[in-house]
């Protein structure tokens, strides 16, 4: 009798549970900062957006000597956020397990200033963006915000962001207060782009001493990173913990003239990186890889075990484009399949049905080996499409080719000659005299 | 000039002891010549054309060099100077022939 009951109350918790999923998916969250209690009132409207979108869990301090991460080989947490702070980091939390972190497929939003500790700076630096030395600040002497950063013009008002559906659906309507460090990207990372960049007029240096030259500045100054990482985790950096604040939320843009400007875009604009660095927007699903045989040695067989030379396959594959919970059929001309042995001998691009099938028709080449359908598919601001699929090609058997090849009409003739001459010459030999 | 004089000699000598070599080993002659003019001829065809497909190509080929070889030693040991002319040889010949046509349409394709 207890037994059952015990059983009972267990699976209805299991239904509970999955019941009460949201966006965030009742994912696990940690916070962390230097001092919990200041940041629960300073941020308290980033927070509980977070919170209403599913993620349950709390804020700690950054340098806690009780602070894990891992229990054993299980990761207590799906989602970081971290608060950077000039504090160490403490308990079983370092740079390396933060690193494995991310590896793990796990995805971080790490938010910096300019006073940030050395440990911060350095997984930055591994996560793919270089955070600018201490001290300095982004300064822009023509777009600053005259209500906060009149003396300084640390304050930035920036409106150089990313272009893309997938980061900033809609893009934004007013400039983002910014006031924090630089950060740059490498030139050619195939992982990290700028979702904020400076204006032209804007550089990094320091604001209590003149300058003549800075080294970061205009658009390769970049004030947030995004990271989309090879196993699709995604880490944002931020040059700017005040950027989240409830201040800056509820801030009115005030120009060096003293115009106001209007609300500025902090709220807007932070939603959207979060959502999209914790694979809320722009994630890519692609399922159900499928080939089959057109016409050729067996036709209509799907996924043969092999191809013929010559052959007309078709290939297709789902892709879903998943945002805000649902999942639709992904609209993209871009994707592109290829047939590789070492190179590429075929290279398409698939067309799709409006229902998120992707298909084209190939003729397989006229070469045999071991091929692969290669799809790697890697856009700004999506998650990266990695499919392969081997296929061997094997040449024609030998009764597959026609009885009489054309070609070979001449060598027929000539066996057929040397017959008829064999045959005159031995009816001549034997009967004359 | 005299090896030109002497190269006609030759020329005009070979022609008229020619003629007077029985019919029979005359045939056998023009037989040999035309082997090998089509063996010449499906070497060119090839190199022009290509070699695919390359068995059918070897097939005729040897098919009229082997036609050649065979015809050539036949006259040998029917001409003046041989073992009797007549059929038995000629058995021989034809047997080889047969041997060398089977193998030649098996191998063509």
């Amino acid at each position: 009798m207890a037994r059952s009951s015990v059983l009972l109350a267990a699976a209805l918790l299991c239904a509970a549970a999955v019941a009460a999923a949201g966006a965030g998916q009742q994912q696990r969250l940690l916070v962390l900062a230097d001092d919990p209690a200041a940041i629960k009132t300073s941020h308290s409207k980033f927070l509980a957006s977070l919170k209403q979108r599913g993620y349950r869990g709390n804020v700690k301090a950054i340098g806690s000597k009780t602070l894990q991460l891992k229990e054993w080989d299980d990761w207590l947490y799906d989602k970081l956020v971290i608060f950077g702070g000039s504090k160490a980091l403490g308990g079983a939390v370092d740079v390396e397990q933060l690193v494995e972190f991310v590896d793990a497929g796990h995805d971080l939003l790490l938010a910096v200033d300019s006073g940030v500790s050395e440990e911060l700076r350095a997984l930055a630096d591994q996560l793919g963006v270089d955070v600018d030395a201490s001290g300095h600040s982004v300064i822009d002497h023509f777009n600053y915000d005259a209500a906060t950063g009149a003396t300084d013009h640390a304050a930035v008002l920036a409106s150089n962001y990313v272009q893309s559906e997938a980061v900033l659906p809609g893009g934004l309507k007013a400039p983002v207060l910014y006031r924090g460090v630089g950060l740059s990207i490498a030139p050619g990372s195939e992982t990290a782009f700028a979702a904020l960049r400076g204006s032209p007029t804007a550089y990094s240096g320091r604001t209590d001493a003149a300058q003549t030259d800075a080294k970061l500045a205009g658009p390769a100054l970049t004030l947030v990173a995004l990271v989309q990482l090879r196993n699709n985790a995604r880490v944002a950096v931020a040059g700017s913990v005040d950027m989240f604040s409830d201040a800056a939320f509820a801030a009115e843009a005030t120009d060096r003239q003293n115009k106001n400007l209007g609300a500025v875009a902090n709220e807007a604009f932070c939603t959207a990186v979060s959502k999209w660095t914790f694979q809320e927007r722009g994630v890519l699903r692609a399922s159900n890889l499928s080939h089959r045989v057109v016409s050729g040695a067996h036709p209509g067989a799907v996924k043969p075990e092999r191809y013929r030379i010559n052959d007309e396959v078709e290939f297709s594959v789902d892709i879903q484009e998943c945002a805000d919970g649902a999942c639709k059929a992904f609209k993209a001309s871009d994707v592109q399949v290829e047939l590789v042995m070492l190179d590429p001998y075929v290279r398409t691009t698939l067309t799709h049905d409006g229902a998120g099938r992707f298909s084209t028709q190939v003729k397989v080449p006229d070469t045999y080996g071991v091929f692969k359908w290669v799809l790697d598919y890697r856009r700004l601001g999506y998650s990266y499409i990695e499919l392969t699929e081997t296929v061997p090609i094997r040449p024609f058997k030998h009764n597959e080719y026609e009885r009489f090849i054309v070609q070979a009409y001449p060598y027929y003739a000539s066996i057929a000659s040397m017959m008829a001459g064999f045959l005159a010459v031995g009816a001549f030999f034997l009967w004359t005299k | 000039m005299s090896q030109i004089s002497n190269l006609k000699e030759i020329i005009t000598s070979f022609e008229s002891a020619y003629r007077s070599t029985p019919t029979k080993l005359k045939l056998l002659d023009a037989f040999s010549v035309c082997a090998l003019l089509t063996a010449v001829l499906q070497f060119v065809y090839a190199k022009l054309v290509g070699t695919f497909p390359f068995n059918s190509f070897l097939a005729g080929f040897f098919c009229c060099v082997g036609a050649f070889v065979l015809t050539v030693s036949l006259r040998m040991k029917v001409s003046e100077g041989g073992s009797a002319s007549g059929p038995r040889e000629f058995g021989g010949y034809s047997l080889a022939m047969l041997t060398l046509f089977i193998a030649a349409w098996n191998y063509v394709g």
